[in-house]
């Protein structure tokens, strides 16, 4: 049988051919199951990592957070015009913040930790603390990104246009399959979104309490209690937010700089005013994320192809007080032929236009108490703490009361936090009229204007029919 | 008159020896010029005669002088006769290949069979029209040649990829690429060079190809079961002769590409005008003034960047040797070559250097073993990044760079860009950038296949093959800090990439005839089984922070900034069987049936059973059938189903992974929510076919009606974003899809009288398709905008019909849902456009021979459908930035009363709110065209010489030619080249800065000895 050999090796091939079942079994090498990488507490870790990246999102505090509230309303104008942001500056229909779907993302992440960690079974004692720190850091995110939300798309309690009071889809159950994704609800109001949010942010203090983050890249108790001193004040809780403000300070390791410290404080790489601050790394963006979508790129010229298109408006540059150290932030660009007012709050000082990003700094707890006092009649301790703001910033105390008071917060907050995205919620929160620049060639936006919300993406009314858009779209 | 005399000299000599016997002797070439060896020359009514040796020679002595004539014949070619008059006993012969194509060998899934025996619908594609084309690939050469089958260029640049469909676009989201298979081996596609357009099929040298086969309905592509959806490409690549001695074949060519119809800008005086007026209708002269000077100014700086970054002429040249040979147990084929090809922009440089060895040997009376390999290297310098709006690259600059702004000082050194200091492209010298920064591809290629056949006994015969594709790629990307941009951003920035693709498939196969039947019944089946195994790893290393820019290696980066890696894989494996059955040459029944199974699946449903039914009749062989003027009919019937599973690898999974990272630790989160029950996206053929031949066969070809039904589409199903996953979508199995269509191949001699013959064919196609159903709902939306609609096509246009420039206020209007023209159009204005699937698309050959010449040519065309093109969106956007505008824009609205389609320039491109180039939403049919073409792909003159002539230079053959490419198109498309438009599946189909094919000229010789 002088054909064996060949018969054998056609087999051979035959059997090589048809392995076994497991063949077709390959697991992907960069990836596991949820299951799997919830078994453990550094699964809960991770997904906290992936949480607090998504805040650093271009459409988030990574850019349009912090200039299109600026550009929506009168703080800046353009350097130079390519097309981006112009829509924004005059308030054209539908240009607004497209803030629907990364919050979420964060906040399904915030809910995964939520609802399962519990279910972690035999840990350790310091897996125990571990894990109490995830929960008050999940609901910090939770609560954070849902205000985020509620103020883009809905009118905050009490400020509403035709008693319009919805705000967001509310979802506190984590996405875990088909099922979870497409189980869709309807927009809940404004009083039960803020409830929501107070809540969450009151459970983070209390996982928090006693937590010191000296860079406060993670949440601790004072950036839980500032950002629920922020909530109380636009839910016109004054005096809730006085007071809250007030114990954040007293919680939190960030100071409130003075003189030409502060000048130089946005220059360092961890703002020293920082009471709850985005870290950015290199592998976070794309080889041209620093030249095309950085808040340096677009608000600076410091860089060899930068694009610098947005500028401080004439109005922003009057709006300061004569002495005021923060006009040193506030610079001509002499290589531009305009010569404009550029911010020099973003100078990308880590290196390809990164830099860390303030989500809140102490003066806004400043600003915070003192608008909380002066707004529940307590003039003399807003008075207190403006005017301790304003000796940093090197201007004299004011005593001023009433609405002239009021007034000069505003001012005040107008001043301090440009190009930080407070300008346009500052404006819409207390139900006023939005002004415009005048190199933006529109009027004033009454409050009752449609356009002072957002509108919702037709892409998720399609798919979830419980969804109405917003009056006027 | 020497001549005369000689001649004279000569027939009174042949008078004078009328009665006595003489020696006829010759030599006997095919139409190119090779010797025949072991043609059959006979004295005509006698059995007399001898066989042409190895050198195509033949000598009979004793031939009687009243011999009528010789008659030669030979397998595969027209038999001939040539008279014996008695004054010429030396005759130099060309024989001509048989035109029934009927009796030609067609390759199919696992065997061969003759062209009259298939039951199915198979293009094939000579070596012939392949040979000594421009094309670096294959697959461009085969475009136009075969019904049905559509071939778009990705790509100009040299190497570039392009697109094949074959039989229309199947699937949505699935993958739409052929299958193809090189020797028995499906090769993958990974591993390619990132750094430019790159095609997988550059590692094959067309001229190594001896045929290709285009499998197209169910019943040749259901043997491939999940992989035969999108048809099969099938290339044998070539093989020597047996017993015949070696031969070499040079062939050397050389020749340029000019680019065509690049677009005209405007110049400085013109350019400065319109920034002026953008500026002014914003109120901001001030700022024109700074930036531009004066608005009248004269004697501006002018430099044509076109000019500065197109080459006039771009070189290329082949050199290409092979040998081969045989002996009575052994035969090879053997070839190097190379290919170098300087692309229509400014250092680019590709270079391809190729080896093949093929082997075929008897080992004994039932042994068989077959070897091919080939190992390439193929370089891409210089690569510009292809299709986009890429400021470094330059495509989209070299049309948009300021005309103001020179590149290089008068001492010819880099100018800052733009010298106004605006910050435009991002401050890019283009020159600088083209000419400083590195873009280096190297992938090594190699393809190999063994099989052995073993003849078990005479009706059984087993077959086992081993195939391995292997490519490994090294990409070099530099962006040193003489570029400013790059100094400041990064310190300068070299990132070195390593991918490296596995791919081997085994098979066996037992094919069994049952020869026991009677005389009229032929039975053969085939079983055999299969595996493949797909393997891909990535990593790049990434440096930062570069002393000099001469330093290009990550030893020298300060910042060792990042590094990326990932690895990919995936399986397969099948059973297969299929049987023939042939009665009396007459009526032929095929059947195939394939189960598959793919580890891309869920683990429920990762098998899937696929089969095919077809049979021919041979109406020509009927009794009854006597129409004299009909060589050849056979109609052919098949029907059956076949699978895709062109996903991604492990999308059925729901997986948790790496994403993102915060202070340095990594994030973890879902990277896809996975669907287990997933499963193949079906493919129904039916398809009626008729294959001819008339008039001895000087008309033949075949005619083909399909429809072509995907049911379950794998299809990305959007879900709430609320839901929070980082990619809201998921793939399922919804909808259905349909296409349908008509083939046409025919191919005639028109005219063939003496040495002159005219040779006329061609290929028309028509295509139609519809989405049928899309799991219960009307349309299926992309953000906004639908992106599939029961009832449309897969195509189409979601835009706002242009209404034109208000002459009141230079202001751009649409019309709205009501036909009134409006300034700001709402979503429901959107119209739902014709999209970018040709309705017909084919070619037209024509050549004529006359003596040695030979003058042919082919016409592709493709037409019915529209394109959008995105480039005029930059490029005429009424001067909404400081990119430079198209000269025939010049003509912008100025004045009430303008009647133009510029509408009034304005710096932003915003007025009131309303963005003058997309209305805020989508862009409207302004830039939108007719994307119907017809080029003159080919003109090629050719003269071979005639053995005769060349036998004292010690060559047995020789050939001469020019040719052309892509010297003529006809089109309406606004854009720069009609052909190579990026994404065209995509349902917006638009193109922007894809690299034009441009034309071609060369001239080249063919030695063989």
């Amino acid at each position: 049988m002088k054909n064996l050999k060949y018969i054998f090796t056609f087999f051979a091939f035959f059997a090589l051919s048809s392995c076994g079942e497991d063949f077709l079994d390959v697991p992907n090498p960069e990836a596991i199951s949820p299951d799997q990488s919830l078994a453990e507490i550094t699964g809960y870790e991770g997904v906290m990592n992936s949480a607090y990246n998504r805040l650093i999102a271009f459409s988030w505090y990574g850019q349009n957070g912090m200039v299109a509230p600026d550009v929506l309303a009168d703080n800046i104008d353009f350097a130079n015009r390519t097309g981006r942001y112009e829509e924004e500056q005059v308030n054209a229909i539908r240009s607004h913040m497209a803030r629907w779907g990364q919050p979420y993302r964060a906040i399904n992440e915030a809910n995964i930790i939520i609802g399962r960690i519990n279910d972690l079974a035999d840990l350790t004692a310091e897996e125990a603390i571990t894990r109490d720190l995830l929960l008050g850091e999940a609901h910090f995110i939770r609560g954070l990104s849902y205000h985020d939300q509620a103020r883009v798309y809905g009118y905050e309690p009490g400020q509403e246009v035709n008693g319009f009071n919805l705000t967001t889809e509310l979802r506190l159950t984590p996405t875990f399959g088909l099922s979870d994704a497409t189980n869709s609800g309807p927009r809940v109001t404004n009083t039960e979104m803020y409830a929501q949010i107070k809540s969450d942010l009151n459970e983070s203090i209390s996982k928090l309490t006693g937590t010191v983050s000296t860079i406060p890249t993670r949440a601790d108790e004072g950036a839980a209690r500032g950002i629920l001193a922020r909530v109380l004040l636009y839910e016109g809780s004054w005096a809730e937010a006085a007071a809250e403000a007030e114990r954040a300070l007293d919680v939190t390791p960030a100071e409130l700089t003075t003189g030409d410290d502060y000048v130089a404080s946005w220059g360092q790489p961890n703002h020293p005013e920082s009471v709850f601050e985005l870290d950015i790394q290199p592998v976070d963006w794309s080889t041209v994320d620093g030249a095309n979508n950085s808040l340096s790129t677009i608000t600076n010229d410091l860089f060899s192809g930068a694009q610098f298109i947005l500028v401080a408006s004439p109005e922003l540059v009057s709006s300061f007080e004569a002495g005021d150290i923060r006009t040193e932030l506030f610079t001509v660009s002499a290589n531009h032929p305009t010569n404009p007012t550029k911010c020099n709050k973003w100078q990308g000082e880590n290196g390809d236009f990164r830099e860390n990003i303030p989500v809140m700094r102490t003066a806004e707890l400043y600003l915070i108490a003192a608008e909380g006092y002066a707004r529940s009649g307590n003039d003399s301790s807003a008075q207190a703490w403006l005017n301790m703001l304003r000796e940093a910033r090197g201007l004299p105390a004011t005593s001023m009361t009433g609405n002239d008071l009021l007034d000069l917060i505003m001012n005040e907050r107008r001043v301090e936090f440009a190009f930080e995205g407070h300008r346009w919620f500052d404006l819409k929160r207390l139900g006023m009229d939005i002004p415009k620049s005048a190199a933006s060639g529109v009027s004033t936006i009454q409050y009752e204007d449609f356009r002072v919300l957002a509108d919702l993406p037709v892409s998720e009314l399609n798919l979830n029919d419980q969804l109405v858009q917003n009056p006027g779209y | 008159m020497k001549k005369f005399f000689a001649l004279l000299a000569f027939t009174v000599f042949m008078v004078a020896g009328l009665s006595a016997q003489k020696t006829v002797n010759g030599t006997i070439v095919d139409n190119e010029g090779i010797p025949l060896i072991g043609a059959n020359v006979i004295i005509k009514g006698t059995t007399t005669g001898t066989i042409t040796d190895i050198d195509g020679s033949f000598s009979i002595p004793g031939v009687p002088n009243d011999a009528s004539a010789l008659v030669i014949s030979y397998t595969g070619y027209e038999t001939m006769e040539v008279a014996l008059d008695g004054t010429n006993n030396t005759f130099d012969l060309v024989m001509r290949q048989n035109a029934n194509v009927f009796e030609e060998v067609v390759i199919t899934g696992y065997g061969t069979e003759l062209k009259r025996e298939t039951t199915s619908a198979i293009s094939s594609i000579k070596s012939d029209e392949i040979e000594n084309l421009t094309v670096t690939s294959f697959d461009r050469a085969i475009q136009g040649k075969a019904a049905g089958v559509q071939i778009t260029s990705g790509s100009g640049a040299p190497g570039g990829s392009a697109e094949i469909r074959i039989r229309g676009i199947g699937s949505i989201n699935a993958n739409n690429d052929p299958l193809i298979i090189i020797d028995g081996v499906q090769i993958g596609t990974l591993g390619q060079s990132g750094q430019g357009s790159s095609n997988p099929l550059n590692s094959i040298n067309p001229n190594d190809i001896e045929s290709i086969e285009i499998l197209k309905d169910a019943a040749s592509t259901a043997i491939y079961g999940a992989q035969g959806a999108n048809g099969i490409i099938v290339v044998t690549t070539k093989s020597g002769n047996r017993n015949a001695k070696p031969r070499f074949n040079l062939s050397y060519q050389e020749g340029f590409v000019q680019p065509d119809n690049l677009y005209e800008m405007m110049n400085s005086e013109q350019y400065v005008d319109i920034r002026h007026e953008a500026y002014e209708n914003i109120g901001d002269s001030e700022t024109a003034v700074a930036l531009f000077g004066e608005r009248d100014a004269t004697d501006l700086p002018y430099e044509d960047w076109i000019d500065v970054l197109w080459r006039d002429r771009a070189a290329f040249r082949t050199a290409d040797l092979s040998f081969s040979g045989g002996k009575d147990k052994v035969d090879y084929f053997s070839s190097i070559s190379y290919n170098r090809q300087e692309s229509q922009v400014i250092t680019n440089l590709w270079q391809r250097v190729s080896g093949r060895f093929n082997l075929n040997a008897s080992l004994s009376d039932k042994l068989n073993l077959s070897l091919r390999s080939t190992v390439t290297l193929t370089s891409q310098d210089g690569q510009p990044c292809d299709g986009g709006f890429f400021v470094n690259c330059p495509f989209a600059p070299s049309f948009w760079s300021m005309p103001i702004s020179p590149a290089l000082d008068e001492n010819g050194d880099y100018n800052p860009y733009p010298l106004n200091g605006s910050g435009h492209n991002f401050s890019f010298n283009q020159l600088q950038n083209a000419e400083n920064v590195t873009r280096l591809g190297r992938t090594l290629q190699t393809i190999n296949s063994i099989s052995l056949g073993y003849q078990v006994t005479p009706s059984l015969t087993a077959r086992a093959q081993f195939g391995v594709d292997i490519v490994n790629n090294r990409d070099k990307n530099v962006r040193p800090i003489s570029i400013p941009f790059f100094r400041d951003a990064w310190g300068g920035q070299v990132v070195d990439s390593d991918r490296n693709a596995t791919n081997w498939n085994v098979n066996a196969t037992l094919n069994y005839s049952f020869d026991m039947l009677p005389e009229a019944h032929d039975l053969s089946v085939l079983v055999g089984a299969e595996a493949r195994r797909e393997d891909y790893f990535f990593f790049s290393a990434t440096g930062r922070g570069f002393a000099d820019a001469s330093l290009i290696y990550l030893n020298s980066a300060a910042d060792p900034f990042g590094n990326a890696g990932f690895a990919t894989g995936n399986r397969r494996q099948a059973a297969f069987m299929s049987a023939k059955y042939d009665f009396n040459d007459k009526y032929i029944i095929n059947a195939t049936l394939r189960r598959d199974g793919s580890s891309r699946f869920g683990a429920n449903s990762r098998f899937g059973t696929f089969y095919s039914g077809s049979l021919a009749w041979r109406i020509s062989q009927e009794d009854f059938f006597n129409v004299g003027a009909v060589d050849e009919l056979k109609l052919r019937v098949s029907y059956g189903t076949t699978g895709n599973s062109g996903i991604g690898n492990f999308v059925a999974l729901s997986e948790f992974g790496t994403r993102g990272q915060y202070l340095s630790s990594p994030g973890l989160s879902f990277t896809r929510l996975g669907n287990d029950l997933l499963q193949w996206e079906t493919s129904t053929q039916l398809d009626i076919g008729l294959d001819y031949a008339l008039f001895e066969n000087r008309v033949y070809g075949s005619i083909d009606v399909w429809q072509k039904v995907n049911d379950n589409l794998l299809l990305d199903t959007q879900f709430p974003t609320s839901a929070g996953i980082q990619t809201s979508d998921i793939i399922d199995n919804i909808g259905r899809m349909d296409n349908q269509g008509l083939d046409f191949e025919i191919t005639t001699v028109v005219v063939d009288q003496g040495s002159f013959r005219f040779r006329l064919g061609g290929t028309l196609s028509f295509l139609r398709n519809e989405i049928k159903e899309l799991d219960g709902r009307d349309t299926i939306f992309d953000g906004d905008f639908p992106q599939f609609i029961v009832g449309e096509s897969v195509s189409f246009f979601n835009l706002f019909e242009f209404a034109g420039v208000n002459p009141a206020n230079g202001r751009n209007m649409v019309y709205d849902a009501n036909g009134v023209p409006t300034y700001a159009p709402t979503l429901e204005d959107v119209r739902v456009l014709d999209g970018a699937i040709p309705d017909y698309f084919g070619g037209v050959t024509a050549s004529f021979e006359y003596k040695g010449f030979t003058l042919s040519s082919f016409l592709q065309f493709q037409g019915g459908h529209h394109l959008y093109n995105n480039e005029l969106f930059a490029l005429a956007s009424n001067s909404s930035d400081d990119d430079n505008q198209l000269a025939r824009t010049v003509d912008y609205w100025r004045e009430p009363g303008d009647i133009t389609n510029t509408g009034q320039p304005v710096q932003g491109g915003v007025i009131e709110g309303v963005p003058q180039s997309d209305f805020g939403l989508t862009g409207s049919t302004r830039y939108y065209s007719d994307g119907t073409y017809a080029r003159l792909k080919e003109v090629r003159l050719g003269y071979t010489f005639s053995p005769r002539t060349l036998e004292n230079v010690g060559l047995s053959g020789a050939s001469v030619f020019v040719q052309g490419a892509n010297i003529l198109t006809w089109t309406k498309f606004n854009g720069i080249d009609p052909e190579v438009v990026t994404t065209r599946d995509a349902f917006t189909g638009s193109g922007s800065f894809a690299f034009p094919l441009g034309k071609q000229f060369s001239a080249g010789l063919n030695l063989t000895f």
